[in-house]
C-alpha cells in the first residue's frame, strides 16, 4: 500500500511540477500582454484623472513611518480611484532589490537607508528624468515645484533631474543639555574646546566621553569626517577626497583632520567597545550617560523616544572639528524621492509628488520626524508640535558666521566607481583608527593605495 | 579503587554538564529576555523578569509575520524533502543497481557537484527564475532546495542500496514484478533508514536555509522563518526593541522544541543507525 | 531480470531523466553561467554587461582583501574542525561506553542546536557576546575574571575567534550522533579481547575505537570542511557582516558585499570561482591526507 502510494506521489509530483512550470511560463506571457494593454489604453492622460494601482517604496528608519502613513491616507482621500500599495520597512531596500533588477519597480521610491544608492540607480537608468515635467509642475498649494527646494536641485548630464530632495537632514554631535548644565560641562565650539570638554568629563565622571557605532562606520564617516574635511578645506577638498583624488589625500589639511581623530583616541576618550555596537545600542549607552557625545543625524530624538529618560534634553551642535576661530561645517544629507523609469503609473507618481511637497506636509514632517523637509517657506517657529531642539538647530544653521553649509556632490561616470571604492576603504579603516591600531599617516596611506589602484 | 572511580566519573561528568549549560543557558536567557523591558535587559542578564509581561510576544507576533514565516518554512522544508526523495531514489537505484554505460560517470558528476559552492550559482539562478516568472514562489524555492540536495541524497542512498541483497530483486522479478515495482515495493522499503537519515539532514538544512530564501523570495507574506527573523532583527535594531526580538526568537524556537521533544527518539535513532550503515 | 531492451531504456529514462534535467537547469546551468559572468563588468541592475576578459581575475589577484578572506575562512574551518571533532568524539565515547545513567539527556540536549535556524543562532549569539547585556561578559565578571571581559565582536583581534564558539555550538550534535552510531556498532568482543590483553581505556580508545570508527570520522571531517568553506559566511553575515573593519570578512561575505552592496556582480562571480577552486583543492588534499593516515587494524 505504502509503496503504491509513493509511486503515485512521485508521478503526481512530477506532473504537478511540469504543469506548474508550463502554467508559470504561460502566465508570464499573459502578464506581459496585459501590461501592454494597460499602457495602450492609458486613460489617465486624456481626462487628467489619476487612477489604478500605485506602488510606493519607502524606507522606515529613524524617522518612523508616521508621516508616510498620514500623507498616504490623505492622498487616498484626494484620489479615491488610486489603489496605493505600500512597500515599507527598515529592510525594504533589500526586499525590493529583486523587483528593481527584474524591471518591475514600484512607481515612487524614497531613497534612504542601508542598501539604497541614488547614484547607482541613476547610473543604471532606473530613475525617470523629471526635468521636462518640472518645467511647469505645480505643487498642490500652487507653487512652482522646481523652485521650492532649500538646496537647489542637482542637475546631471546637462540638465537632467532624477530626484527631488525630500528630507533635509544633517549630521552633528549630540549631548544632554540638562546634564551638561547640571554638571557644568562646556558645549564645545571648535576642536580644542571639544577636547578640553571631553577631558574634563572623563576626569569628573570617569566615562568615555565619545561613542559611535562600529557596526555602521558610516556614522563616523558622515558625522565626523565629512564635516571635518569640509571645515578644513571647504567643499572642494571634501569632494576631491571622496572622489579619490590622490593630491587631496596628500594635503596637509587632510592629515591634520585625521590627526585630530588620532588625538581623541590617544587621549583615551573613545569608548573602547564602540566597534561591538549597532547604532541603537551606542545611542542607548549615550542616553544612559555612559557617554557624553555621539555623532548622529537629526532623527536621533525620534528614533530613541521610547528609551529617552524624562530629564534628558537633546542638544545638537555641528561637529566641532574646526580649528579655533573658524566656522563649523555642516554637510547636509538629502534623502530624495524619485519616480522609476519603468513606473507603471507615472501619472499617479507625479500627482503624488505634487501632493506631498506642500507647506502642510512640510510642517507635519518636522512634527513627526524631527527633521526638516527640504522646502522653503515652512515657518516652524509658530508650530508648537515641532520639538525645541529642531527650532534651535534651525537658528544655528542660519548663522553663517558660526556655521557654513557644504555639499557633497553626486559623483558621475568613472568618479562613481572610484568613490564607491574610496568610501568602502574610508569606512573600513575607521575602526582600526579609532582603536589606535593605525595612526593618521597609515590611514591616509591605505586610502591612497586604493585611490591609486582605482584610478588605473 | 572506588575513590578513583568516583574521580574519573567526575572528570567525565564535568565537561558534559558544562557543555549542557553552554547549550541550554543562552536559550533560557533568550526566553527570560523575551519577558523583560529594555531597562531590565540592560540591568542584568541573570535576573528573572519582574513581571511576566507578554507584550513583547504580541508585538513580535502581530508586527513581524512570524506566524506566516513559520508556516512557509514548514512548507518548503516538507516539500523540499519530499521532492528531493522523489528525484533521488530512482536515480540512486539506477546508478547502483541497473548498471549501464556511463553510470559511474554520471555518479561522479553528481558527486563532484557537491563540492561546488552554491554561492557561485545564486546570481544566475535568480535571473533564471526571474525569466521563468518563478520568483517569490515557495514551490520554486522548494524545487531549488530539493535539487541542491539531490547529489548528497544520491550519495547516501546508493551506499544503502549497495547493501540490499540482489536475490530479493531477482525473486521479485521472477514473480513477474516490473522494475518499477521492484524499485518501489522492494528496494525503497529496504533502504528506509537511509531515506530517514538523508531526509533528516536535508530537512535540517532546508529549515535553516536563509540566503537563497532572501534572494529568491520577495514579498513579506512569502518569507521563510529565517528571513522573517532577520527582518525582525533589523527592525529591533532601529526600534531598540530587544524584548520583542527575544520574544520573536522564542516564538520561532518553541515549536521546534515541541517537535523535537516528540520526535527526538526517531531523529536520534535515524541518525545513529544511518551512520552505521552509511 | 528478463526484460526487453526498450523496457529497460524506458525504466532507465524514468529513473534518470527527470532528475538530470532539473539538475542541469538548477545546478549546472547557474554554475556555468556564474563562470561566464566572471568575465564581465556588470552592476546587476543595468541592461549592459561590459566584457572585460580576465580583468576581474587580474583584480582578484591584486586585491589585498582576498588573502585575508582566505585566511579567515581557513581559520574558521580549522578551529571549528578541531573543536567539533575533539568534543564530539569525547562526548560520543562518554555517552556510549562509560555507563552514564543520564546519557540520553545529554544526547538530546547536545543535538538540539542542530535543528535551530542558523539565523536564530546568529542573532542569539550576537547578544550573548554583547558587551553590555550579553552573558559572556557579565558571567566573567561574576566569577571574578573581569579583566577577561572585552567587546568580543567589536574587537579586531577577538571577533574572528568569537565566531568559533557558536559554530561549534551549532554543529557538534550531528557529528556526535554519527560517531556514536559507529561506536555502538563495534562488537563488544573487541573490547573484551583488549581487556584480556591488559589495555587500559585510553589504549582501547586509540587501538580499537578510533580505527573502527575511522570511516565516520573521515566523513565528518570532509563534511565539516565542505560545509564551512561554502557556508560559514552565513553566520558571519548575520553576526558581524564582516566587521569590525574587515576582521571577520570571509570569501562568501566578501562576495555578497561586492555583488549586492557594491553592485559588482561580475567581480562577485569571480570570487565565487575562487571559492570553488579553494574548496576543490582543500577537499582533494584532505582526501589524500586522510588516506595516508588510515590506521591499519
Amino acid at each position: 500500500m505504502f509503496t503504491t502510494f509513493l509511486k503515485r506521489c512521485y508521478i503526481l509530483g512530477l506532473f504537478i511540477l511540469v504543469f506548474g512550470i508550463i502554467t508559470a511560463c504561460s502566465t508570464a506571457e499573459d502578464g506581459e500582454v496585459s501590461q501592454e494593454d494597460k499602457s495602450s489604453e492609458s486613460p489617465n492622460e486624456e481626462n487628467g484623472e489619476v487612477s489604478g494601482d500605485f506602488e510606493i517604496q519607502y524606507f522606515v528608519g529613524g524617522y518612523g513611518d508616521t508621516w508616510w502613513k498620514e500623507v498616504i491616507a490623505d492622498f487616498k482621500e484626494t484620489y479615491p480611484n488610486v489603489n496605493v500599495i505600500e512597500h515599507a520597512g527598515p529592510n525594504i531596500n533589500d526586499e525590493m532589490k529583486t523587483r528593481w533588477i527584474s524591471n518591475d519597480p514600484p512607481d515612487v521610491v524614497y531613497i534612504d537607508g542601508d542598501g539604497a544608492s541614488e547614484t547607482q540607480m541613476i547610473n543604471d537608468g532606473q530613475l525617470m528624468d523629471l526635468s521636462d515635467w518640472l518645467k511647469d509642475a505645480e505643487t498642490d498649494d500652487g507653487k512652482a515645484l522646481y523652485d521650492i527646494f532649500i538646496t537647489p536641485l542637482e542637475e546631471i548630464d546637462g540638465g537632467k533631474v532624477y530626484s527631488l530632495p525630500l528630507a533635509f537632514d544633517t549630521w552633528g554631535v549630540w549631548y544632554d543639555n540638562a546634564w551638561f548644565e547640571q554638571e557644568g560641562f562646556k558645549v564645545p565650539e571648535d576642536f580644542d574646546s571639544w577636547m578640553d570638554s571631553m577631558i574634563e568629563i572623563k576626569e569628573k565622571s570617569g566615562i568615555y566621553p565619545f561613542n559611535t557605532t562600529g557596526n555602521y562606520p558610516q556614522y563616523f564617516q558622515r558625522g565626523v569626517l565629512y564635516p571635518a574635511f569640509a571645515a578644513a578645506g571647504g567643499e572642494e577638498l571634501l569632494n576631491d577626497l571622496l572622489n579619490g583624488k590622490v593630491e587631496a589625500w596628500e594635503r596637509e589639511e587632510t592629515l591634520e583632520v585625521l590627526q585630530k581623530v588620532q588625538k581623541m583616541q590617544e587621549a583615551d576618550l573613545v569608548d573602547p567597545a564602540f566597534a561591538a555596537r549597532s547604532h541603537t545600542q551606542s545611542q542607548m549607552n549615550f542616553l544612559m550617560h555612559d557617554n557624553a557625545f555621539i555623532p548622529v543625524g537629526f532623527w536621533l530624538p525620534t528614533e530613541m523616544k521610547n528609551d529617552t529618560p524624562e530629564d534628558f534634553e537633546y542638544g545638537f551642535i555641528p561637529t566641532p572639528m574646526n580649528n579655533a576661530g573658524e566656522p563649523m561645517s555642516l554637510v547636509p544629507d538629502l534623502r530624495p524621492v524619485a519616480i522609476a523609469e519603468e513606473a507603471k503609473n507615472p501619472e499617479a507618481a507625479k500627482a503624488f509628488l505634487e501632493f506631498i511637497f506642500t507647506e502642510k506636509y512640510g510642517q507635519k514632517f518636522a512634527e513627526s520626524t524631527g527633521a526638516i523637509m527640504d522646502i522653503k517657506d515652512v515657518d516652524l517657529s509658530e508650530n508648537e508640535n515641532v520639538p525645541t531642539f529642531l527650532k534651535n538647530i534651525n537658528d544655528t544653521i542660519n548663522n553663517p558666521d558660526k556655521v557654513v553649509v557644504h555639499e557633497r556632490k553626486t559623483p558621475e561616470g568613472d568618479d562613481l566607481d572610484i568613490s564607491i571604492k574610496i568610501s568602502d576603504e574610508v569606512k573600513k579603516q575607521i575602526v582600526p583608527l579609532l582603536l589606535g591600531k593605525i595612526d593618521a599617516e597609515e590611514y591616509i596611506e591605505k586610502i591612497i593605495a586604493v585611490a591609486e589602484k582605482a584610478q588605473k | 579503587m572506588k575513590i578513583g572511580k568516583v574521580i574519573s566519573q567526575l572528570c567525565i561528568r564535568i565537561p558534559l554538564i558544562l557543555w549542557a549549560i553552554i547549550v541550554i543557558y543562552p536559550i533560557v536567557w533568550m526566553f527570560l529576555g523575551s519577558f523583560k523591558s529594555n531597562a531590565e535587559i540592560y540591568a542584568s542578564p541573570w535576573t528573572w523578569p519582574e513581571v511576566f509581561n507578554i507584550d513583547n510576544f504580541i508585538l513580535a507576533w502581530t508586527e513581524y509575520n512570524i506566524g506566516s514565516g513559520f508556516i512557509n518554512s514548514a512548507i518548503v522544508t516538507i516539500l523540499g524533502t519530499a521532492l528531493c526523495l522523489a528525484f533521488a531514489i530512482p536515480t540512486s537505484y539506477a546508478l547502483e543497481r541497473v548498471r549501464f554505460k556511463g553510470s559511474q560517470f554520471l555518479f561522479n558528476v553528481y558527486l563532484a557537484s557537491m563540492m561546488i559552492p552554491a554561492v557561485l550559482g545564486w546570481i544566475p539562478l535568480f535571473f533564471l527564475l526571474m525569466k521563468m516568472n518563478m520568483l517569490d514562489n515557495l514551490w520554486a524555492l522548494s524545487l531549488v532546495y530539493a535539487i541542491s540536495h539531490v547529489p548528497f541524497t544520491i550519495f547516501i542512498l546508493t551506499s544503502f542500496m549497495g547493501n540490499v541483497p540482489k536475490e530479493l530483486e531477482e525473486a521479485a522479478a521472477i514473480d513477474g514484478m516490473s522494475p518499477y515495482g521492484v524499485l518501489l515495493k522492494v528496494v525503497t522499503p529496504l533502504v528506509k533508514s537511509g531515506i530517514i537519515t538523508a531526509s533528516i539532514l536535508n530537512a535540517i538544512s532546508f529549515w535553516n536555509e536563509y540566503f537563497m530564501a532572501l534572494i529568491l523570495l520577495q514579498s513579506e507574506k512569502k518569507n521563510t522563518l529565517g528571513v522573517a527573523m532577520d527582518l525582525l532583527n533589523q527592525n529591533a535594531e532601529y526600534n531598540s526593541a530587544w524584548g520583542a526580538l527575544f520574544a520573536g526568537l522564542s516564538i520561532a524556537v518553541i515549536p521546534i522544541i515541541i517537535i523535537y521533544a516528540l520526535f527526538q527518539r526517531h531523529i536520534v535513532k535515524g541518525m545513529t543507525e544511518g551512520a552505521v550503515k552509511g | 531480470m528478463v526484460q526487453s531492451k526498450k523496457q529497460r531504456y524506458l525504466f532507465l529514462a524514468f529513473c534518470l531523466v527527470p532528475t538530470f534535467v532539473f539538475f542541469i537547469l538548477f545546478t549546472v546551468y547557474p554554475m556555468i553561467n556564474g563562470l561566464y559572468l566572471s568575465f564581465f563588468n556588470w552592476s546587476g541592475t543595468s541592461a549592459v554587461k561590459e566584457f572585460v576578459g580576465l580583468g576581474n581575475y587580474k583584480e582578484l589577484i591584486s586585491d589585498p582583501m582576498i588573502p585575508k578572506t582566505i585566511w579567515h575562512d581557513y581559520f574558521l574551518v580549522l578551529t571549528k574542525l578541531v573543536g567539533i571533532m575533539i568534543l564530539a568524539t569525547f562526548f560520543a565515547v562518554a555517552l556510549t561506553q562509560l555507563r552514564i545513567k543520564e546519557a540520553p539527556i545529554y544526547r538530546v540536549v547536545f543535538f538540539f542546536p542542530n535543528i535551530m535556524s542558523v539565523v536564530i543562532i546568529g542573532i542569539l549569539w550576537q547578544f550573548v557576546f554583547n558587551p553590555e547585556i550579553g552573558i559572556i561578559n557579565s558571567g566573567l565578571t561574576m566569577i571574578g575574571l573581569e579583566s577577561w571581559t572585552r567587546p568580543w565582536l567589536g574587537s579586531l583581534e577577538w571577533a574572528l575567534p568569537s565566531l568559533v564558539l557558536p559554530s561549534v555550538w551549532a554543529g557538534i550534535g550531528l557529528f556526535m550522533l554519527l560517531l556514536m552510531g559507529g561506536i555502538m556498532n563495534i562488537p563488544k568482543s573487541y573490547y573484551e579481547a583488549a581487556d584480556i590483553d591488559g589495555a587500559n581505556s585510553w589504549q582501547q580508545f586509540w587501538k580499537v575505537t578510533v580505527p573502527l570508527i575511522w570511516p565516520q570520522i573521515k566523513t565528518s571531517i570532509i563534511y565539516i570542511v565542505i560545509t564551512s568553506l561554502n557556508g560559514s559566511f552565513v553566520l558571519v553575515q548575520i553576526m558581524t557582516r564582516g566587521g569590525p573593519s574587515d576582521a571577520t570578512e570571509v570569501m562568501g561575505s566578501y562576495l555578497y558585499t561586492k555583488a549586492f552592496s557594491d553592485f559588482r556582480f561580475g567581480y562577485g562571480a569571480t570570487i565565487g570561482v575562487l571559492i570553488l577552486i579553494v574548496s576543490l583543492i582543500t577537499v582533494i588534499l584532505l582526501q589524500f591526507l586522510l588516506k595516508r593516515e588510515k590506521v591499519e587494524y
